[in-house]
């Protein structure tokens, strides 16, 4: 099968929900994987109220699960993973390398002099 | 904004049936996300915190919220009761404004004839302080009941009652009848020995929530870092410094600002998740 029409296909068999796209979904399942910022799918022109229903659909098909507050892929959503990266896997390193939101801290003031805790240096 | 954050506050909406059951929810709903992505991981985690305790009644509910509140007051009470005088909490120099009280004042008048107990009593309006100089007389058992949707830090409803006391009211004659609450205002009633019907009771979501010194520091601190990125100071905290955690048909100036006043992030304006303006 063609890569465009592989496209086709998976986008037909979401064509109840507009917005679950095939791309969108790669997306989706790659920002809960590595815990990303879900501004991947807002810049897709994805809405948040169509973020939430798309984790909805992707619960109901078993591909992903929510437990004690956490997000995960199952098995099958691993597997299809996999898959849609083969078409949608991005090549440029701007476009795969995603900022670190956990580790981003709120701007210091100019004049601000960090000091670091004793127990908290490495040498 | 990161997934699971954003997956906490979905999760938040729809234990609280945010989703289902509330007047603007998509657009809350994406003013809260737009604003979470704006925080740091751990800015994002206290607002998530607050919003779990987040109080959010629409207009929707305040008939049989209204209902409710006047089913908590004692039989007993009513039944000796000729006159009932309705009046709004509101301050003397704006008793021309159109306030949240005369509101509840309007809606009461579709209410009160469901009001099966209270079916003996006649209900009269109260326009303006200067009536109860001439035209209103409290009898033994008539009742003065203040109105309003919302008491936050006090200081209108003690203007509302000291006005009253210059026309020799007598408090034990005064009710106070709200949708919600501020414990800033159920202290000063309490002090006063004036009775309060109320549904909902807030406290100050940071301050009063948070046991050891140590986190209510902590937390104290992610606030006033967030609070940077609202363009003034005035209302640090909620006015009164009152931390309410409450939305209602407006959402009280008593409430954080971050929930309701608009923020600037690299130089743009976001709307707040409740804007008052």
């Amino acid at each position: 099968m063609t890569m465009l029409k592989m496209r086709k296909v998976l986008k037909l068999h979401f064509l109840d929900i507009k917005i679950m796209t095939a791309e969108n979904k790669y997306i989706l399942l790659e920002i809960i994987l590595k815990n990303g910022s879900i501004n991947r799918l807002t810049n897709n022109g994805v809405s948040y109220d169509e973020i939430s229903k798309l984790i909805t659909l992707l619960i109901s098909e078993n591909l992903i699960e929510y437990k004690d507050e956490k997000i995960s892929l199952t098995e099958k959503g691993m597997i299809e993973l996999k898959s849609l990266e083969i078409i949608f896997k991005k090549k440029k390193k701007e476009e795969w390398i995603l900022p670190d939101e956990k580790s981003k801290i709120a701007k210091l003031e100019k004049s601000f002099i960090f000091v670091p805790k004793q127990n908290e240096l490495t040498f | 904004m990161n997934i699971e954050n954003f997956q906490k506050l979905y999760k938040i909406f729809s234990d609280k049936n945010w989703h289902s059951k509330k007047e603007y929810n998509d657009i809350v709903f994406s003013n809260f996300c737009k604003l979470l992505s704006n925080l740091t991981e751990n800015q994002q985690n206290l607002i998530i915190e607050l919003t779990e305790r987040y109080e959010w009644l629409s207009f929707s509910e305040y008939n049989a919220t209204l209902i409710k509140i006047f089913k908590k007051i004692p039989d007993e009470e009513i039944k000796p009761v000729k006159t009932i005088f309705l009046f709004p909490i509101v301050r003397k120099d704006e008793e021309e404004k159109t306030k949240s009280g005369h509101g509840i004042l309007f809606m009461l008048r579709g209410i009160r004839p469901f009001l099966e107990n209270f079916s003996h009593i006649n209900f009269k309006e109260v326009e303006k302080f200067e009536m109860f100089e001439s035209d209103i007389k409290v009898n033994e058992n008539d009742f003065i009941y203040l109105l309003d949707d919302f008491l936050g830090s006090g200081s209108t409803l003690d203007s509302t009652i000291e006005e009253l006391i210059k026309y020799s009211i007598p408090l034990e004659r005064i009710r106070v009848i709200s949708i919600a609450t501020h414990i800033q205002s159920i202290e000063y009633l309490e002090n006063k020995n004036i009775k309060y019907f109320t549904e909902i009771i807030t406290k100050k979501g940071i301050s009063e929530y948070y046991v050891e010194e140590s986190i209510k520091s902590e937390k104290i601190n992610i606030m006033n870092q967030i609070e940077k990125l609202i363009p003034t100071k005035k209302y640090n905290f909620g006015f009164g410094k009152s931390e309410a955690l409450v939305t209602l048909y407006r959402t009280p100036n008593n409430t954080f600002p971050i929930f309701w006043h608009d923020h600037v992030k690299d130089e743009e304006s976001f709307k707040a998740p409740f804007p008052r303006y």
